[in-house]
């Protein structure tokens, strides 16, 4: 990795981590434009800051909690998360029609304290501890959102809801 | 099956086409090299008159102060929770700036700051507490980012005994940073101003279990070190106002917890992944558990302890975290079973 701050470093740090970025901030405000936008703000936050990183991975997790910071205030100021998932999802570049088993919109549908912990878990392969140190919550909290949110998903799939 | 799923369709999640050409540009231009060299002689510029001031200071006054070099909203905007910084830059944040010296260690409680709905990272906006306190090593060397401190900070009321009311209760975390060699710890917990008609503190102690071991209560409910205990001490009286104690709302708090405890119990125990079962002491004997498990949650001394990696293939088996497996008689006190998460989904 370039010295921190140079074009090439903002380079290789926006193309390793804009889609993982972009998808957790999507899993919260079900809306493209806005998913971008936040993803802008915590590289350019990234750079501001200048926090010391002591691996790769605590660089991943560090951007990781401010895009979950910056969603959840985006999604509490903005009239955006009052459309319905239906209509955000034509605004998604990404076509969740492509989703042919509904697990993706099952969990989108999730309440927002469920879904996020859900991809972190289910996408990002993290652990409950780590989950716990990027989200800021206590590890039983996030234990049993994980436990609860899996519940709702397997009762939201066996009860047909994405069938009509 | 849910999980491999899941990550299949997520795939097709990306930003637009040229975003990332898009953002780079943006990035460049909004953080320029000439700016950012800017930004770095003022940051030295600040990092030398703090400590001229610092110097000047501890030549004329015996109270120890700590110098810091980022302020308390400083440390709350590294997190991106601007809300928080807000609310540390506004009337409303009490200023402390009091240290304690300890085992190697300098704490500085910085301040503390209540509101509302102003954690990013929480949907709820319930009211909750914030405060910041830097640690440094008093022999002078600077805290590299990876470097262990290996404390936990707690707030504590008069009253309950630390081993039920803690962090772990308080719904209570940190997120810390590190600066020119200082430590910094965010500590967000659930308010603590309703508590203040009866005295509440933040107490530093070693480990992670704030048991009797640690801590103890006297008979008029004040909480403070155990007498036999020798580890870091460094406990700050919070000057809370009186005038916001609000003894329903507490009383709300601690019935809400101790619910959330019996309903978490309750809510796995019906959980299709495991089975427990307990003796009549609540002690658990024996375990049955089908699927393969990933992580278990569960008290023991009046503790909630977390991520102990556990695989199942009949009975069950409890690893720490380096993967050797820990004999059974470890949990004999175990009084509660919390979340158990398998992936079977």
């Amino acid at each position: 990795m370039d010295s921190f701050g140079t074009d090439e470093y903002i380079r290789q740090t926006v193309a390793q981590f804009s889609k993982t970025l972009y998808r957790i901030a999507f899993t919260i405000l079900h809306n493209a434009p806005d998913s971008e936008d936040i993803v802008q703000e915590v590289f350019l936050r990234l750079l501001k800051a200048k926090p010391r990183f002591d691996s790769q991975e605590h660089r991943k997790a560090w951007l990781i909690r401010v895009t979950i910071n910056l969603s959840r205030n985006r999604l509490r100021h903005s009239s955006r998360n009052e459309l319905p998932l239906e209509l955000c999802n034509e605004l998604a570049q990404g076509d969740l029609r492509k989703s042919n088993s509904g697990i993706l919109q099952a969990v989108l549908k999730l309440p927002e304290k469920y879904r996020t912990i859900i991809h972190l878990y289910y996408y990002e392969d993290y652990t409950i501890k780590e989950i716990a140190q990027i989200a800021a919550l206590p590890s039983a909290t996030v234990g049993t959102r994980l436990a609860r949110g899996r519940a709702l998903l397997r009762k939201m799939l066996e009860g047909g809801i994405y069938d009509d | 099956m849910i999980k491999s799923q899941y990550k299949r369709e997520m795939e097709n999640i990306v930003p637009h086409s040229g975003f990332e050409e898009d953002t780079v540009a943006f990035l460049i231009q909004a953080v320029g090299p000439q700016n950012r060299e800017e930004k770095t002689v003022i940051k030295k510029r600040s990092a030398v008159l703090i400590a001229v001031i610092a110097a000047v200071f501890l030549m004329t006054s015996t109270v120890f102060a700590a110098v810091a070099f980022l302020r308390p909203d400083e440390v709350a905007d590294t997190f991106g929770e601007t809300a928080v910084a807000e609310a540390f830059r506004s009337e409303d944040a009490v200023v402390i700036n009091r240290s304690i010296r300890s085992n190697g260690y300098n704490f500085t409680l910085m301040g503390i700051v209540s509101g509302e709905g102003l954690e990013g990272i929480r949907a709820d906006g319930e009211e909750r507490s914030y405060l910041v306190l830097s640690i440094e090593q008093t022999d002078g060397t600077p805290f590299a980012p990876e470097d262990e401190c290996p404390v936990t900070i707690t707030p504590l009321i008069n009253g309950f005994e630390p081993w039920r009311m803690s962090i772990y209760s308080l719904d209570a975390y940190r997120m810390d940073t590190t600066a020119e060699g200082i430590r910094y710890c965010l500590i967000s917990t659930d308010s603590l101003e309703i508590f203040a008609d009866r005295g509440v503190c933040i107490a530093v102690f070693d480990g992670i279990a704030p048991s009797t071991s640690v801590f103890a209560m006297n008979e008029d409910g004040v909480v403070g070190y155990s007498d036999s205990y020798n580890g870091t001490k460094a406990m700050f009286d919070l000057p809370l106002d009186t005038a916001k104690a609000d003894p329903a709302a507490a009383a709300e708090l601690v019935a809400k917890w101790e619910a959330e405890c019996a309903g978490e119990d309750s809510t796995t125990a019906s959980d299709d992944d495991f089975a427990f079962s307990e003796d009549a002491s609540g002690a658990t004997t024996a375990a049955s558990i089908e699927n393969s498990v990933d992580e278990i949650i569960f008290v023991n001394e009046n503790v909630e302890r977390y991520s102990l990696a556990c695989e199942v293939d009949g009975t069950l088996h409890i690893y720490d975290s380096e993967g050797n497996e820990l004999p059974a008689e470890n949990f004999e006190g175990i009084t509660k079973w919390g979340t158990v998460i398998g992936e079977n989904g």
